[in-house]
């Protein structure tokens, strides 16, 4: 029994995995799904429902919630890194029609800068989210698996809009897993 | 004769017949009519055969049989433990009466994601109740017997609420009457007092079977949210509205209220029915 919150770096993970093979990675999928037995709405929940409420005998997860997980219930869980996963990275913007009219322009670059400084990286690093700056990263090199092959979205699945016709639309592989027999 | 009696019609106590039917209309429009309209308006760009495709594909269809067989059970039991509970509320003084009163309100002001996540915590393999059931095999949360329970929770003020008022002005003569003509407890209770309670528990009943319909914030918690088995429909038009399937959220929402309307609608019939045979 397993429980997920998040489809899509599984999805991409066998296609990285059976090396493109199309029909072994659907079977995959179908197999790793047919064993699920939550699917809650977001990564927080999936988390809560395994962690919190013990459902399931594995949780796929995110890094960081893996990380925060083992933190809260030390001794409880043991994490296992894969061998290829996917890089994934919210994206962080000034939006310069609006920054413009609230007059925020300044404080908005400045705290995406901060973001990205020795300071900000390091913290984001303590609360288990990798840091984009490799040598910071390094310094945290007890934390994350550095070996850790990480695809990406827009080099490795041709950019979202791809990814999304072929995993997510309607009719696209996440429903035909699901798809009656 | 005929002229006294119209003018009478026409002065009533408290005038402003006007003035309130246009209020009543334009709030109904602002915040009713407008807001649904808009939804068929959303639909104008989406072709009909994208439409039925939308709302016949099996996933989807999946997920009306377990939103309205989970609304329909939940309102069912909702409607027996309703008539109980309204029955001890009003007929029986007892100490905590009042606050066993507000706790019935307790749903509707309880934010739903709340009561979702601890509906989901207590019936879950290790919470409380879900653990004894556990035990002998039952699993409650993240099954549609968690989502029936769910249900039952939002539902409930809507029966006890809808048969309370009923209930009170009910006039104890008629039980005694019937009484001292020799009927039986049961009969009394089934000929007398139910006849006098029924069209407000068809009330009670048709509230919670829509809003079971449409509740969201509960049940995502407790639904384990698997197609073909644990998915709801309000569930699949989050999900559209998250891949930008703006039609295809709307062609389901659509059906949603067409469900939700029937149901009320034919509730309205059954009702109208149960009064003329009352009366008659």
């Amino acid at each position: 029994m397993e429980q997920d919150g998040i489809f899509w770096p599984h999805g991409l993970f066998a296609k990285e995995y059976y090396a493109g093979d199309e029909a072994k990675t659907t079977q995959f999928l179908k197999d790793l799904y047919s064993n699920v037995t939550v699917l809650d709405t977001g990564a927080r929940g999936s988390t809560t429902t395994f962690v919190e409420n013990k459902k399931g005998d594995v949780l796929l997860a995110w890094e960081n919630e893996a990380f925060l997980s083992v933190k809260e219930h030390p001794g409880e869980y043991e994490i296992i890194t894969p061998s290829i996963s996917i890089l994934a990275q919210p994206s962080v913007a000034v939006v310069d029609s609006i920054v413009k009219k609230r007059g925020t322009e300044e404080v908005s670059k400045a705290y995406l800068q901060y973001l990205y400084s020795d300071e900000a990286q390091k913290l984001a690093g303590e609360n288990f989210y990798r840091p984009s700056n490799p040598d910071i990263l390094k310094e945290f090199s007890g934390t994350f698996d550095l070996n850790l092959k990480l695809a990406n979205i827009d080099s490795d699945f041709g950019g979202w809009a791809a990814a999304t016709k072929k995993f997510f639309a309607d009719g696209a592989i996440f429903d035909q897993i699901y798809k009656k027999k | 004769m005929t002229r006294f009696s119209l003018k009478r019609k026409k002065n009533k106590v408290i005038p402003g017949f006007g003035l309130s039917m246009g209020i009543t209309i334009s709030m109904l429009s602002l915040i009713v009519m407008i807001p649904l309209l808009s939804i068929l308006l959303a639909l104008s760009g989406t072709s009909f055969n994208q439409i039925i495709a939308s709302v016949t594909d099996s996933q989807v269809v999946a997920t009306y049989k377990v939103s309205l067989i989970c609304s329909l059970i939940a309102a069912i039991v909702n409607c027996v433990f309703g008539v109980i509970l309204a029955w001890i509320l009003t007929r029986y003084q007892f100490p905590c009466r009042r606050i066993l009163d507000g706790f019935i309100e307790l749903p509707f002001a309880l934010p739903t994601a709340v009561a979702g996540i601890a509906l989901t915590t207590i019936y879950s393999d290790t919470g409380w109740i879900g653990g004894l059931f556990n035990k002998i095999g039952v699993e409650i949360s993240y099954t549609t017997v968690g989502i029936t329970i769910a249900l039952i929770f939002i539902g409930i003020p809507f029966v006890v609420r809808s048969i309370q008022p009923v209930l009170e002005k009910l006039d104890s003569q008629y039980e005694e009457a019937a009484m001292m003509l020799g009927a039986s407890r049961s009969k009394i209770f089934f000929k007398v007092v139910f006849p006098e309670i029924l069209p407000a528990l068809l009330t009670g009943f048709g509230l919670a079977f829509a809003r079971g319909i449409g509740e969201y914030g509960s049940v995502v918690f407790i639904a384990g949210n698997i197609p073909y088995k644990t998915q709801i429909t309000p569930l699949i038009i989050m999900s559209k509205l998250e891949q930008f399937d703006y039609g295809g959220a709307t062609a389901i929402a659509l059906v949603m209220i067409i469900f939700s309307f029937v149901i009320l609608f034919s509730i309205n019939i059954l009702q109208s029915k149960v009064n003329k045979a009352a009366k008659g």
